[in-house]
Formats: C-alpha cells, structure tokens, sequence
C-alpha cells in the first residue's frame, strides 16, 4: 500500500471552489485506490462504492476519508501528499476498522475521530522518517499503530463491541467455498468480509492491474494452502486474514516492487509463505493480548523483505522497480522499455574508454586475471588485420601498438584517483607488487565507479577532484603494475577503493567487429565485449543535428496516408524531470526518448495507439549518430504495444508466468543522396512469411523526418511530412 | 663469380647476333654489407596474379593496380589516427588518381572527395559522392562551377580574398548560407614554406580573412585547411603544423566563438618511392604512416575543444595511399650498347607514362627468371625524344627482346599526369579480391584520340 508520492499539479488557484472540489475528490478517493496500490480515481471510486454495499459502515469509511483531508488541510501537511492519497489511507482504514468494530456509541466516535485524525500525523511522520532513514514506504504502518491504540483505549472505555458477524452478508449456496473465502477475504481488506464488496474489490482490482488480478489468485491460492494446515484455528477469521496478506503480499512483491516476471512470481511465493510463517507465528502472541493480527504480517515481511533484496550485488531476477510505477503493468512496460534493453549499468552509459579501434584480450570470467571478486573487467589491446598485437618481434614496449594510446573517460564524472609514478614493465616481467599500476578512477553515480589501469608513468592528464566529460583525456596506454606487456585495464566497480571487487556492467552503444559480427558492423546498445571482438565507440556524424532534429521545441506535422489523410502535429516538450518526450497535439499520445551526442534511444510511449507518435517511436526506436550503411542494430519491443485491448488483457494476466514477450528488430540505414532511410523488420514472421512488424522512415537534410512508414500485424501507417506553411493554409 | 654467370647469351635468343665484346666491371659491392642485396629478385607475380596472364588479357604496357594494397594502406592511415582522435576522415584527393574505379575503392572505404578543378568534381559527383562530401580547393574556381557547388553543399576552401568575396556575392544572390573552409599556409621547419595557396598565418592575413568572413556574414566558417608540401620526410614539419593549426583554432573559439567542425591538414606524405636526390632507398627513408600520424597526434593535444566538439581531422593523403598499390609492366624492345659500354635497354613504356621518371629513381625488376651478370643499364622509354630515359644508371640483369619490367611504387599522379605523346596510352587494370582481376581503362585507339579533331572545310 501507499507506494510512493506522485506528484499532482495543483491545479488553479487555491480561492478556487473547482480546485477545492477536484482535491477533495482526487484525495478521497485515491485514499481508497492506494489500499490496492493503485492511484488511479476509477479505481478509488470502485471500491468506494464496494464499501457502500454495507452502507453503514462505508458512510464512516468515507466520513474518514473526508475529516483525513480536512485534518492534512488544518495542519498544513503537503497537499501534493494528501490529494495523491498517501495521507489518507491510512486513516480511512481506521474509520473503516472502528465501524466495524464498535457499536454507534459517542465513546466510539470519539475514539474514532481522533484515531483518524492520529492516523494523518502518524502517515506524514512516517512517511518522512521512514523515507529519509530507510527510503521505504510508510505502507499500513500508521494504521496498526493507531488502531492497536483505539483498540486498546476502547477496553478501557468500555465501548461496546459489535458483533463479529454484523457486516457479513452470507455467500450464495452455489458459490465454491474457495471463492467465497476468497472474495471475503478481499473484502475483508475494507473491515467488510463479504462476498459482495469482495466482487467489487476484484473488478477494481482487474480494472487496476491484470497483472496484480492474476497475483491475488496465487496469494488467496496460497492463503487456503496454509489455512488448512493450521491445526490452531484461533477463530473463524484466520482465512481471511491470511487472505488478505497473502493477496497483497502477492501483488507487492510480483508486481510493485518486483518487475513482473517469473523470478518475481518465485519471490511472491517465497515471501507469501514467509508472510504465513509471521501470521501463524504471531497469532499466539497476540491472542494474549487480544488483539487483531489485522496486517501486520504483511508489513513486517515486506518492509523485511524490501530491504534484504536492496542489498543484493546485482539487481536482477527479479530486477526491483525504483520508485515503482503506477500499475504493475506500467513497472513491466517501463522495464522492457528501459532496463531491459540498457543492461545492467543503467544508470551510468558508459562508452569504450579509448578511440578507435581496440580489441578486448580478456572478458569477464578471463582466463588470465580476470577471476573471483575481480571478473567482471576488460582488457584492451590493438591488434593489425592479421590479428597481431605488435610490429616485429614484439620485445619492445614501442612494439605494441595501443603503447602511449590515449586513454579517455569513458562517461561523465570526476577524478578519484590519478597516479602514474609507477614505470612500465619490460615485456614479460609484470610488476606483481604494485599489481594495478598507474592508474585513474573515476565517481560516475553513487556505486559506480571506474577504473583504467597499467597507464603509462607521468601521464596522467588529469588531477584528483577534477570533474571531466566522457571523452576526455585520463593518461596513455603504458606496461605499469601487473601487465607482462601494454595493454589497458577497465573495470566497473562500486566503491572507490582500487582493486575493489569488480561490479557486472556492460559498454554502451559501441561498435562490436567480432568473429559473430562477420562482414558488417553491428552496433550494440548495451553489450559486454568478450574476448576476440573489436570494438570502438560509435563516431557521430554532425549531418544528424540536421536530420533528425528531435530537439526541444521542434514541432512537426505530418499527413497520414489512405481515406482518414487526417493530418497530426506533433512536438517535442521537456518534462519537469528534464527528459524529452514526443508529444501529439491532436491525439493524446506521448513518447519519452533520450538524446545525446551518439545515439538517440525512444523508451515507453503512451495514449493513443492511432496517433504517429507510436509510429515514430518504433522507427526510431534507436538511432546511432553514424552514417555507414553497413551499420546493423536491432532493439527489443513489446509485443504488448502492437496487440489489441482484450488480448492485451490476457498478456497481462499470464505475465507473471510468461517469458518476455519482446519482438526483436533488426535495423539498418541506407543513404540516399541527402536523405537517410532507416529500416526495422523483426525477426519473427507471421503466417505469409513477412515480418510481423516492420518499419521505414526517411530523414532529410533539410527537413528533418519526411517520411513513416510502419507495418504490424496487418495495420498499416504511411504519413508524410507536411510543411508548416501548408498545414496552416 | 660461378661459371654461369659469364655466358651472356640466353637461352631464349632466337638468333645469336654477334655483339663485340665489352669490359664490364664487376659490381661487388652495392651501397653497403646492410643496403640492398646485390641480387636483385623477379618479380612474376603481381598481388598473386602472373604478369605473363595480365599482359596476356590487357596488353603492354599496363599499369596494374591492386585493390588489396589500396584498402590496406588506407585502412592504417585511418585506424592509426582513429586511435589518437576522436573524428577522423580522409578525403580522397582526385589528383592523384581520378580513375573511377580507384576512387570507388575508397568512397566505399568511406572517403571523403577532395577535388581542385570543376572537371574532378563533375567526375567526383558522376561517381555518387553526395555534393556535401566533396571538399573544393585548389587555386581555380569559376562563377560557374560556384553556382552549382555552393547551393549544393559542397564545402570550398576558399584560397584568397577574391575568391571569398564572389562566394559571398552568389552566398547573398542565392539566399544560402554556405559551409566554408579557409586554406591557409604557413612555415613549418622541414618543409619548404608553399606560400602560393591561401592565406598566410604567420602574417596576419589568415586572422585577417577570418574576421572578414565572419564580418561578412554571409557564410560559415566551418574548417580550417592547410597543406604543406609534398613528399615530407620529415615528421616533426607535420607536428609543428598540428600544432600551428590548433593553436590557431583554439584563438579563434576564445576570441570569436568559431566552433570549427573539421581541422584538414592535407596530404604530402612520402611513399616508398626515392627521390633522385635522395640518400637512402626510399624503403629505409620514407616514414612509417604511424609516425606521421603520432606527430599530427601530439601536435593536436594543443587543442582547447571539449571531446563531445572535437573537431573532425581529415587528411587528403593521395600518394601515400595510392603509390604503392600501382606497378607498370613495360616490354623490352631492344637492347643496345652504348659508346661508353652501358647497355641500353628500349622499352615500350616512358616518361609519356611515367611522368614521375623525371623525379624519381623508381624500383624496377625484371617480371621473370634471369641470368647473367648485373651490368650497369640506361632504361630508355619509346619516343623519339632525348628526354625519354626512365633509370639513367642502374646494375640490372641482362634482359632479352620481349622480356617484361615491373615499376613498382608508381600509383600516384602517373595516371593522371600521364601524356598522349607520340603512343596511346595503355590499359589499366585493377587485382581484386581472390585474384579477380580487370580492366579499369582501356587502351586508347584512334578513334578515341581524333573524335575532338576537326579538318576546316577549306582544307
């Protein structure tokens, strides 16, 4: 529950009875919507209106609700927070447990009122302290504080208890009684274990997430599995208590916070019955203090959980999403669309520390140093087209052809380390003592750090604490430290130590010329060169300032093709983050893409499926800033971008289960006069033979994209450029 | 000496011709004990082709061109300055060779054209260079070829104030704003200063032609040029010009915000050729590619750009790259003894086709099997000129009426500077890949050489 803040403009100005209005509205009901991890108002509705099937005890729920809003209103807590939701759940949950617990008495309002109002500071506070301290979320924390304390306070009072059994509405005779429990157990996550509101919970659920839908099977599946193993049935409502945790420990772990995927699915399970082992084991201790375990397994194991897979060396399988998106589908999306094709070393890409041509001596997991704690680096030599790595008889270090090479940053960032006293080694006598040589390290991100080693003595070109730009000049390729003849070092590594253990990462956007590349060149996005290959970074051409002019603010309008010819005007925007997006004016459509000096990579896209948008982003999907027409690429697509709304659907429920269902396209470019036609066909084919997908778009010098042609699965998109002139005549 | 080596008839003399005897000095020893082995080597084969087969298919004499050795040399040129510079291209300069197929080889190498008259860039653009490929210099530009160039993209090096004055007339009349190089000159220790082509740095005048153009604003100044002179043995002039030029770059981004895109330092480096006044053979003499590189290398580093700006570094290298991928098979005609005893050998090919003779003692060897004693030798050529000598002193083999000779290392300029004096001038043929091999020109006939005469009616 409560996944992170997104933040909401705020809409006009705040005299505004609209905006007021639209607050109160957006904050009530995502209130309701994060139980589920959900932000969106559709689905907060949903469930608000689920509860009103018990009308009694849904009008408190909603009552809680509006006093939580009025409360972060009166104490000025942050109104991004409170209209996103992340300030009222928990209080809802509170109204929600009191009226269902309590008969309708003024003891019980009392309690009920300041519990809400308790559940609204305890949420901000631990909101804050539990993100700067831990950076997790505050989850159901502030609810079972407050509510083991209005439950508490009430024996004191002696507020008279409702019966058990007052908000249940008995399941029909013909339904099973895995459903039944099933559907009470949803329902039961609202104080209202009926089989009604819990059909209301899951059609909310579906419309949320397919995904998370198809999780809460596994987790209520599970939950029957353990329930009837327990030979101490407390009372009638452990199924549904283990029901509701396992069902969103499920969807917690397969979906929020866990990229969806099978490794996932394992986890969920593991840490669904890690959530039992809580439950079962708790029960005892709480019966004696007769208190409700409620779901305090759930936030014990996730918080434990969370926070254990936070310090995992690597983060794949399943890869963690961070912060998680709004569905468990969007989480999935953003992962193919990012991580799954940038590799490993996401956040930093990091380019070939040298120019040229180098060819990689030794991969990860070498056969010469390149072991245990220190496998993942390379070594870089030049060799001739006969293979060899020096002239004559190679006795000399001036023999080698990468000796006194320059050696460059291969990103942005600033100097740790930079010493070059050390001499160069003759040829086959490796200096085993200063084994790392002169060397520079480099601070890219926090846990990304770079080290180039063996450099040549006196040359390094650049001081400690001095910040540099991918590209610059660190030193020259010498013989220094363990090298028995000049060659260059590179490793990632995540401290600053040198010869700290070596992290997995990959180059970025380089060139590779291997064994497996024969004949033409295949430029790769994110590759870890392996011993044999060539490789070098990608030499952009300036022609692509001009050809795909892609930059903030550039505005384009293109006419499709065929009986619609309507025309669209798209943009490219800024977004507040600083990344750039491709926007449709006309239809509501939205592409995010990166561009740098080299390459250009569109990520996600967004809305209307008509609009060009979707067009472009797969023709461009990747564009490398190098004019060669034997240039070959491919990149990976979601097959779920191309299918329809009710097959995309079932794709997402059986995603958990599903292997990755990416489509991959092989690109290339042709250059034709002043014009540049990039092309994409995947490599998988429908039933005639033809790519499933393929696409065309031509670039010109003058005029930037003039053309989009894309094909897939049958539907066809031609759209031609219109001028500015002619699209407002 | 062993007993073979004093019969001078060989075995393949269709008639014994009586010849009086002649005193021939043993040449023992050559240069020195490390120079060039006395025993000179034949040459039967051309990149894996026999000679007896390409005379055999095109005819004597030919120049013979291999596709291997172009793309090799090519290659080291541009991956050894790929290592040390961020951007590099070469441009092909068409003087030294514009034959169609040759310049083919290195478009598709990724060339850029460099061309210096307004018949290289109609035949650069024949051959698919996009117009903004081409690079325009040299000191002769008309209107007319202007007009087409500059809407077109073609960058020019503009060579004096005239020039950048009539390019910023049309500039203004088209309504472009064209993408223009200045080619400057300037003194650098080891070259002879070539003050004739552009604007001079040390003066002033390059600073000047700078900041006139930019005042002008009618065009953009993206590339400097500069080229020293030609056949430089010497590394360090090279050095001392990468530095000059970057020095003079990084005062123009301080100073005037010019952000360049391209550095062109030109060409002039030495093939494996020896020039007549030359000491040492050229094989010993000439520079490694690598070592000119790494001075244009260490000279650059003076650049103030950040690499993300770097300018790009082209090179119009010609004879380095083409030189030594060409051979001349030539066919005795006949032998002679001179009045001071040296034998005379006729030849079918001269300085009509090796132009380059006048400059250079070029390495020849005979394309088959030899016997006898090395004697001192004069080459002559086919015309019924004076001036036709093609080696005016070599110890050579005996040779025989319709033996073949290879002139190795005469790829650069010969096909270009070459006369249609007294003969036609022959075929060229280019080796492939796996031995494929075939003809790039053909031979010339008269119909060829008399469709431009005309005999006016009065005669």
């Amino acid at each position: 529950m409560a996944v992170s803040a997104e933040v909401a403009p705020t809409g006009a100005g705040p005299g505004s009875l609209r905006a007021g209005a639209a607050f109160v509205v957006d904050g009530v009901l995502r209130s309701y919507a994060q139980i589920v991890f959900a932000r969106s108002r559709r689905v907060g509705l949903l469930l608000l209106l689920g509860t009103l099937l018990a009308p009694a005890a849904g009008i408190h729920g909603v009552g809680a609700a509006l006093l939580a809003l009025g409360v972060a209103r009166i104490f000025r807590l942050s109104p991004e927070l409170a209209r996103s939701g992340l300030l009222g759940y928990s209080s809802l949950l509170v109204g929600l447990g009191a009226a269902a617990l309590f008969q309708p008495t003024v003891d019980a309002y009392a309690l009920g009122v300041l519990g809400v109002a308790t559940a609204v500071l305890m949420t901000a506070a631990l909101h804050a302290a539990m993100g700067a301290y831990f950076n997790l979320p505050p989850l159901t924390l502030p609810f079972l504080f407050v509510f083991y304390l209005v439950v508490g306070a009430s024996r004191v009072l002696d507020v008279p208890l409702e019966a058990l059994t007052h908000a249940r509405a008995p399941a029909p005779g013909w339904m099973p009684g895995w459903l039944s429990v099933y559907l009470e157990s949803l329902g039961a996550l609202f104080f209202l274990p009926r089989f009604d509101v819990g059909a209301a919970v899951l059609v909310a659920l579906a419309l949320h997430s397919r995904i998370a839908l198809a999780l809460s099977w596994v987790g209520a599946a599970l939950a029957s599995l353990v329930a009837g193993r327990a030979v101490l049935v407390l009372d009638g409502t452990l199924p549904f208590v283990l029901g509701y945790n396992f069902v969103l420990m499920a969807i917690a772990v397969g979906g929020v916070w866990f990229v969806p995927s099978r490794a996932a699915l394992a986890l969920a399970i593991g840490a669904t019955l890690v959530c039992g082992m809580v439950a079962v084991g708790l029960a005892p201790l709480m019966t004696i203090q007769a208190l409700p375990l409620l779901i305090l397994p759930f936030n014990l194991t996730i918080i434990l959980l969370l926070y254990a897979m936070r310090l995992r060396i690597g983060d794949a399988a399943p890869a963690a999403v961070d912060p998680p998106g709004a569905t468990p589908e969007e989480n999935l999306s953003w992962h193919r669309a990012r991580a799954g094709r940038l590799g490993a070393s996401l956040q930093v890409a990091v380019r070939a520390p040298f120019l040229g041509r180098w060819r990689c001596t030794q991969g990860f997991d070498g056969r010469y140093t390149h072991q245990r704690e220190w496998r993942h680096a390379w070594d870089f030599e030049v060799a001739d087209p006969e293979g060899r790595t020096f002239r004559g008889d190679g006795a000399a270090l001036t023999d080698y052809y990468c000796y006194r090479l320059p050696v460059v940053a291969p990103a942005d960032g600033s100097v740790v380390a930079a010493v070059d006293h050390l001499p160069d080694c003759p040829i086959g006598q490796p200096d085993l003592k200063d084994n790392w040589g002169n060397h520079v390290v480099l601070y890219h991100a926090p846990g990304v750090y770079s080290l180039v080693c063996h450099l040549a003595p006196g040359s390094a070109a650049v001081r400690p604490g001095q910040p540099v730009r991918r590209g610059d000049r660190l030193g020259l390729c010498g013989a220094s430290g363990r090298a028995p003849m000049p060659h260059l070092h590179f490793q990632l590594q995540a401290s600053p130590q040198v010869g700290a253990p070596t992290i997995a990462g990959e180059l970025h956007d380089v060139i590779i010329e291997g064994a497996e590349a024969q004949g033409s060149r295949r430029w790769r996005g994110a590759v870890s060169p392996r011993e044999g290959e060539v490789v070098r970074n990608l030499e952009p051409a300036r022609a692509f300032a001009r050809l795909l002019p892609l930059t903030p603010g550039a505005a384009l309008a293109l006419r499709a093709e065929g009986a619609g010819g309507a025309e669209e005007a798209l943009t490219v925007e800024v977004e507040l983050g600083g990344g750039l997006v491709l926007r449709s004016l006309d239809r509501g459509a939205r592409a995010r893409f990166i561009r740098e000096e080299d390459r250009l990579v569109f990520f996600e896209a967004r809305g209307a499926r008509s609009s060009l948008v979707w067009a472009l982003r797969l023709a461009l999907l990747r564009v490398p800033f190098e004019l060669a027409d034997d240039l070959r690429w491919s990149d990976r697509v979601d097959r779920r971008d191309f299918a329809p709304r009710w097959r995309q659907a079932l794709l997402d429920l059986t995603a958990p289960i599903r292997g990755d269902g990416m489509l991959v396209i092989d690109y290339c470019m042709r250059r034709e006069g002043r014009a540049l036609t990039i092309c994409g066909a995947s490599r998988a084919r429908g039933r005639g033979g033809a790519p499933l997908v393929e696409s065309l778009v031509r670039l010109g010098e003058e005029r930037g994209i003039e053309r989009v042609e894309v094909r897939a699965f049958g539907r066809e998109v031609k759209a031609t450029r219109v001028d500015t002139a002619e699209a407002a005549a | 000496m062993s007993e073979h080596d004093m019969k001078t008839p060989g075995p393949r003399a269709a008639r014994p011709i009586y010849e009086r005897p002649t005193i021939v000095r043993h040449q023992l020893g050559m240069m020195n004990k490390f120079a060039r082995a006395q025993a000179i080597e034949p040459m039967t084969r051309i990149d894996g082709v026999a000679v007896a087969e390409l005379v055999a298919a095109y005819g004597s004499p030919l120049f013979v061109f291999s596709e291997a050795e172009i793309v090799r040399r090519y290659r080291e040129l541009h991956d050894y300055l790929a290592l040390r510079h961020p951007r590099v291209r070469l441009a092909w300069s068409y003087k030294t060779n514009y034959l169609d197929a040759i310049c083919r080889i290195f478009q598709r190498e990724g060339a850029l054209a460099e061309v210096v008259s307004e018949f290289e860039y109609d035949k650069a653009l024949r051959l698919g260079f996009r117009p903004d490929e081409i690079h325009f210099n040299g000191p002769d530009k008309s209107e007319e070829v202007l007009l087409r160039a500059l809407p077109a993209g073609t960058i020019i090096h503009i060579d004096n104030f005239d020039e950048l004055a009539a390019i910023e007339a049309i500039a203004r009349r088209l309504k472009i704003r064209p993408r223009v190089a200045l080619r400057l000159n300037l003194s650098v220790t080891g070259a002879t200063p070539w003050s004739r082509f552009g604007f001079n740095l040390e003066s002033g005048q390059a600073r000047d032609a700078v900041r006139r153009l930019l005042a002008g604003g009618a065009l953009e100044l993206c590339g400097l040029h500069a080229h020293i002179g030609t056949f430089i043995l010497e590394v360090g002039a090279y050095r001392e010009l990468a530095e000059k030029i970057a020095g003079f770059a990084n005062e123009l981004r301080a100073e005037l915000g010019v952000i360049l895109e391209f550095l062109d330092l030109g060409g002039g480096f030495a093939s494996h050729n020896t020039l007549k006044a030359q000491y040492l053979p050229g094989e010993q003499a000439t520079p490694s590619l690598a070592r000119y590189v790494e001075a244009i290398a260490e000279g650059l580093a003076a650049l103030q750009y950040p690499p993300a700006e770097a300018p790009t570094l082209i090179l119009e290298a010609g004879r380095a790259l083409v030189d030594d991928a060409g051979s001349l098979i030539a066919t005795v005609r006949a032998n002679k003894r001179l009045p001071d005893g040296r034998r005379g050998v006729v030849l079918d090919a001269g300085v009509n086709l090796l132009f380059t003779a006048f400059w250079y003692n070029h390495d020849v060897v005979p394309a088959q099997a030899f016997h006898g004693m090395p004697e001192p030798t004069v080459l002559y050529g086919p015309l019924c000129m004076n001036i036709d000598v093609l080696r005016e002193h070599l110890v050579f083999p005996p040779l025989e009426v319709g033996d073949r000779l290879v002139f190795r290392n005469v790829g650069a300029y010969n096909v270009t500077q070459w006369l249609q004096f007294i003969t036609y001038r022959p075929a060229v043929a280019l080796i492939g890949r796996g031995g494929q091999h075939g003809e790039i020109r053909r031979r010339e006939d008269l119909d060829a050489l008399v469709r431009y005469e005309a005999i006016p009616a009065w005669l």
